[in-house]
């Protein structure tokens, strides 16, 4: 499985081999917040049935893993298959030696190992649609702005004087997986209510394609004020950064009013259930 | 807390810094003022820059 995991890494375009390096760590920065109580929600120190019943759980996660491994001879892909098992595993054996009660904890962090899995090797024919989305929004932006641009082909915008081609690297899938990622941490970290993160991650995709199409949007502006120069520097990346910090604020101010909204409606439950209690 | 927010502005600020070192190339293309792709950061670039606004966030949304 390692042997394929670096093979598909190594062929990968967007960078799948660092996510897997660095998702490990970042599972074990959530451990510590998870066994130090600092997410909002209590739900996630109640023990689940995949806690309570371990061995149901490792036979899943090792069978997942027996029939990717045995799929894995006519085509290597099953790999993948078997990769979803070892989180299960994993949660399993933790059930097993601290209680359903404590490896509760750890379930969100165990999870999140499933990033650390290649799928951008399965989404790549995803790559296309988000391309066009990304050209298709930036082109919205700059017309609505009042600048004269054509189409070259569905992915290139052309402007008298430059150009921008949103090519497979520059189709925003780093920004939507890096947005999901922290959508779903953000989300168990401050959200009481499971809807709540759900929404979160929902609007990771969108606000995703959004700033990637202000992105290639500023990178022609660039070229078109500054030059070639400018356009492929500093800001050429630079500017992704910038235009994702928005992005975070909203999250936080959309997450406040959902988390607010909660615990009104949680008040005014309790409220009316004092109420009725002769 | 104080140490983890400079720890992740720091490697926030590398990761820019190392990101834009590597940009995208130009080349020839339909307008004759020049022009080029847009690559977007590597994936690892965008999640360790994401720290330090997702500590500060989370960190304030705790708070109240």
């Amino acid at each position: 499985m390692a042997v394929w995991a670096t093979q598909v890494w190594t062929d990968g375009l967007l960078g799948g081999a660092s996510t897997g390096l660095l998702m490990p760590a970042l599972v074990g920065g959530l451990l510590w917040l998870a066994y130090r109580g600092v997410p909002a929600s209590r739900a996630h120190t109640q023990a689940d049935f995949a806690g309570r019943h371990p061995s149901a759980t490792a036979a899943v996660g090792w069978s997942l893993y027996a029939v990717g491994a045995t799929l894995a001879g006519q085509s290597a892909d099953a790999w993948m298959l078997a990769g979803l098992g070892l989180p299960l595993s994993l949660y399993a054996g933790l059930a097993r030696t601290l209680g359903p009660q404590s490896a509760a904890r750890a379930r969100f962090p165990v999870a999140c190992l499933w990033f650390a899995l290649p799928w951008e090797h399965f989404v790549r024919d995803v790559d296309g649609t988000l391309q066009r989305a990304s050209a298709e929004v930036a082109y919205y932006a700059l017309t609505l702005a009042g600048y004269s641009i054509t189409w070259w082909d569905e992915v290139t915008l052309v402007e008298p004087d430059y150009w921008v081609v949103v090519n497979e690297t520059c189709s925003g899938m780093n920004l939507m997986l890096t947005l999901s990622v922290y959508t779903l941490v953000y989300g168990w970290l401050t959200q009481r209510l499971f809807i709540n993160r759900l929404w979160l991650l929902l609007l990771g995709a969108p606000l995703a394609l959004l700033v990637n199409g202000l992105r290639v949007a500023s990178i022609l502006l660039l070229g078109k004020y500054g030059g070639d120069a400018l356009a492929q520097g500093f800001w050429h990346t630079g500017g992704a950064y910038v235009l994702f910090m928005p992005v975070f604020w909203v999250l936080y101010a959309l997450g406040r009013r959902l988390d607010a909204r909660a615990t009104a409606t949680a008040r005014m439950s309790s409220a009316g259930q004092s109420a009725q209690s002769p | 807390m104080k140490r983890v927010l400079t720890w992740g502005v720091a490697l926030a600020v590398l990761c820019v810094a190392t990101t834009a070192l590597a940009g995208g190339g130009g080349g020839g293309g339909p307008a004759p003022g020049g022009g080029g792709g847009a690559p977007e950061p590597e994936t690892w670039a965008l999640m360790l820059f994401s720290l330090a606004p997702g500590a500060f966030f989370a960190r304030r949304a705790l708070r109240s």
